[in-house]
């Protein structure tokens, strides 16, 4: 038997209470949609009988399973992009000294605290072609003459979804950018300035480089809850046209609670189960590759 | 020392306070059910409150608890709700009934009711909560749609509601002016996308199923059906555009707001027209066809689950319920259509309901098929792909009755 210092004991019994909570909701689910996947289920998610990977070439068989997985894969991508770029240098901008800089800060963090339904919901209706303050903006600014009806059709609502994301997702991406540059010490920026660097200078050889740890850290989480993110697409177009702004996730909750077909939500679960776990194991070999 | 006892303490408590909240639970001795009620509107939970004070007044024995569900999430909590066997004692959910009949999950009411209490209904709505030959669903509510048309815009054009198709595609081009105005909303998306295809279909001719339990939607009316709603996107292009993405509600605020001149929708429309727009002047008709006109009735219903331990004092509450007295004013605090002859006498010559009471009378109403929804998910999707052109309308037809004749309804 393994011998526990008293203090690691303490620690164990400490981390029980929450060790059987998240057993309780997280792992015995993860568990139970691994077991229905290779199942057949009836319209309430019961097992009726093996049927090995039936539920798999069921989904493969999907005809919108190409046009989702494209979705997803610009969406996600597209995401994460944008919203790392535009929040580096948000983050690089706050960091400077100026008039209104705790103003500013508090502004960008005030979106956080909505829900993401209810700026999904709002967004919407800032999208709404008839009363929408956008066409209203864009026809005031006369850069159009009429109204565009945003989320008529993929090719507009589409992306449109994708700036909805972006927006919601700067405030986190930000502020951790932002806590990585405060943690850089001073001294470095100094002996730069006193060897006679110029600003830009610095930020390549400085800034970014000790940047790299919090970058990887906002990349995966990002890509991880965006990959994810149901909300603003099931309120804006739940998918519509025909699953043409569907995304994975979105289609996986149509296909279980729309369709009650469990058999193939399981299957998909399965599938961006393992498809986030090795995105995750990567990116933690690589941080910890460099963080030596 | 004294931290290390303190956080252990807490710990305890922690593990502790599961076991109560699993442990716990109520000992009356009163029979308790369990209600799950649709939202209909912000006068649906204060009916429901004031009906079960009065009818626990009257049965001291029973306590009703009453759990109001918007209607986006109706289908996903009992879905769940089923799967834990959690299901309430009494349901009010639409067509979906016939799927958890056809699944032995529901309670037949037929020996609960006697003749005189089989009396007070409308026969045909009465009939629509059966399949298999026994009862499973009682009305709760009607609604009929028709076609809802803004009578100062066909008035400006000098045109008269159309009564066929080729009516209403002259009407259609005459109002048509976008994009101030559309002539037409057709929302063909998840939320009610069922009807209007409905209304097209039936309108041709042609059925969701034949009388072999067969899905032919893509017959040669189905065809047409689908080809006629192309034609007012692609061809006529009198469309309130976003119709692939924007709901019936979208739609009906566009129609509020002016720019939608036409759109099938239900009886309740008015009412909400009136609070947002006073200045609107509706009119409606019965839905044109391809040869006749008609309209589409839809009955939402209460049931009784299987598994309720107090059926008998669940279907109590259901009877007191019908009583006119609260029935009507459910009905009018809703503007939905009764469902007893009592009330629907009642409110033959009231100036909202009256005319709608007898286009009801006429009106026909979905398949009651197990099935339902996840074949109505396919067709929308192969009528959106077909419309927006990506695919031949006889193939994405075709292909949908395929999967669906194959997998969905084999299920």
């Amino acid at each position: 038997m393994i011998r526990l210092r008293k203090e690691e004991k303490i620690a164990y019994i400490c981390i029980l209470p929450s060790f059987i909570l998240i057993s309780a909701v997280i792992f015995f689910p993860v568990v139970k949609t691994f077991i229905n996947a290779f199942y057949s289920l009836d319209l309430y998610g019961n097992i009726q009988h093996f049927s090995g990977f039936d539920n798999f070439k069921r989904l493969f068989r999907e005809d919108v399973f190409l046009r989702i997985t494209i979705n997803t894969l610009y969406w996600t991508v597209g995401m994460v992009f944008i919203t790392v770029a535009v929040s580096l240098v948000l983050a690089l901008a706050l960091n400077h000294e100026f008039i209104g800089r705790k103003f500013s800060r508090i502004i960008l963090i005030l979106p956080w605290a909505a829900s993401v339904m209810i700026s999904a919901l709002l967004w919407k209706w800032l999208f709404n072609s008839d009363y929408g303050m956008l066409n209203r903006l864009l026809r005031e600014l006369h850069i159009i003459s009429e109204n565009i009806n945003w989320l008529a059709t993929p090719k507009t609502s589409f992306p449109a979804m994708i700036f909805v994301g972006v927006v919601i997702s700067i405030p986190f991406t930000t502020i951790t950018f932002l806590a990585g540059l405060q943690s850089i010490p001073n001294e470095l920026y100094e002996a730069a300035r006193v060897d006679g660097a110029n600003k830009l200078k610095v930020i390549y050889k400085i800034t970014l480089p000790l940047l790299k740890n919090v970058f990887f850290i906002v990349t995966t989480l990002n890509v991880i809850y965006i990959f994810n993110s149901f909300p603003i697409i099931w309120v804006i177009t739940r998918g519509n046209p025909a699953s043409q702004t569907d995304i994975v996730i979105t289609y996986l909750y149509k296909k279980a609670f729309l369709y009650q077909d469990f058999g193939i939500a399981s299957a998909l679960s399965i599938l961006i189960f393992f498809l986030l776990l090795t995105f995750s194991i990567l990116y933690a070999k690589l941080i910890y590759k460099r963080g030596e | 020392m004294k931290k290390k006892a303190i956080v252990l303490l807490v710990s305890l408590v922690f593990l502790l306070s599961f076991v109560f909240v699993y442990g716990g639970g109520s000992k009356e001795k009163k029979v308790s059910i369990k209600f799950m009620a649709a939202l209909y509107s912000d006068a649906t939970a204060p009916f429901w409150n004031e009906t079960v004070e009065a009818f626990e007044k009257e049965n001291p024995g029973v306590k009703v608890e009453v759990d109001i569900v918007n209607w986006d999430s109706v289908y996903q909590k009992t879905t769940t709700l089923i799967s834990a066997k959690q299901e309430p004692d009494i349901l009010n959910t639409d067509t979906i009934w016939v799927q958890y009949a056809d699944k032995d999950l529901l309670e037949p009411l037929d020996s609960y009711m006697d003749k005189n209490f089989k009396d007070i209904f409308i026969p045909a709505l009465l009939k629509s909560g059966v399949y298999k030959g026994k009862t499973y669903g009682l009305p709760l509510l009607a609604t009929v749609r028709g076609l809802f048309y803004n009578k100062d815009v066909l008035g400006k054009a000098g045109v008269e509601p159309p009564k066929t198709w080729s009516d209403f595609v002259k009407v259609s081009l005459a109002i048509n002016d976008p994009p101030k105005l559309y002539a037409f909303g057709m929302p063909i998306t998840n939320f009610e996308g069922q009807a209007y295809i409905s209304y097209f279909l039936w309108a041709a001719g042609g059925s969701w199923i034949d009388e072999n339990g067969k899905c032919v939607i893509n017959s040669e009316a189905g065809l047409r059906a689908l080809n006629f709603a192309k034609d007012l996107v692609k061809k006529y292009k009198v469309v309130y555009p976003g119709w692939s993405t924007v709901n019936r509600d979208d739609t009906q605020k566009a129609m509020i707001a002016g720019k939608v001149g036409m759109m099938m929708t239900a009886n309740f429309f008015p009412s909400i027209a009136k609070s947002e727009n006073p200045d609107l002047k509706l009119g409606v008709v019965s839905i044109p066809g391809d040869k006749k006109q008609y309209n589409l009735g839809v009955v939402d219903s209460l049931m009784i689950f299987k598994r309720s331990q107090h059926k008998q004092a669940a279907f109590d509450f259901i009877k007191f319920y019908y009583n006119k007295k609260w029935h009507e004013k459910f009905i009018l605090a809703e503007g939905m259509l009764p469902v007893t002859k009592a009330v629907s006498n009642d409110l033959e010559s009231n100036p909202g309901l009256g005319k709608f009471i007898k286009m009801l009378s006429s009106a026909r109403f979905f398949p009651a098929e197990p099935s339902w929804e996840p074949m109505v998910l396919e067709v929308i999707k192969a009528w959106q792909v077909a419309i927006l052109g990506q695919k031949d309308p006889k193939k994405a037809l075709d292909d949908a009755a395929e999967k669906i004749n194959s997998e969905i309804l084999k299920k």
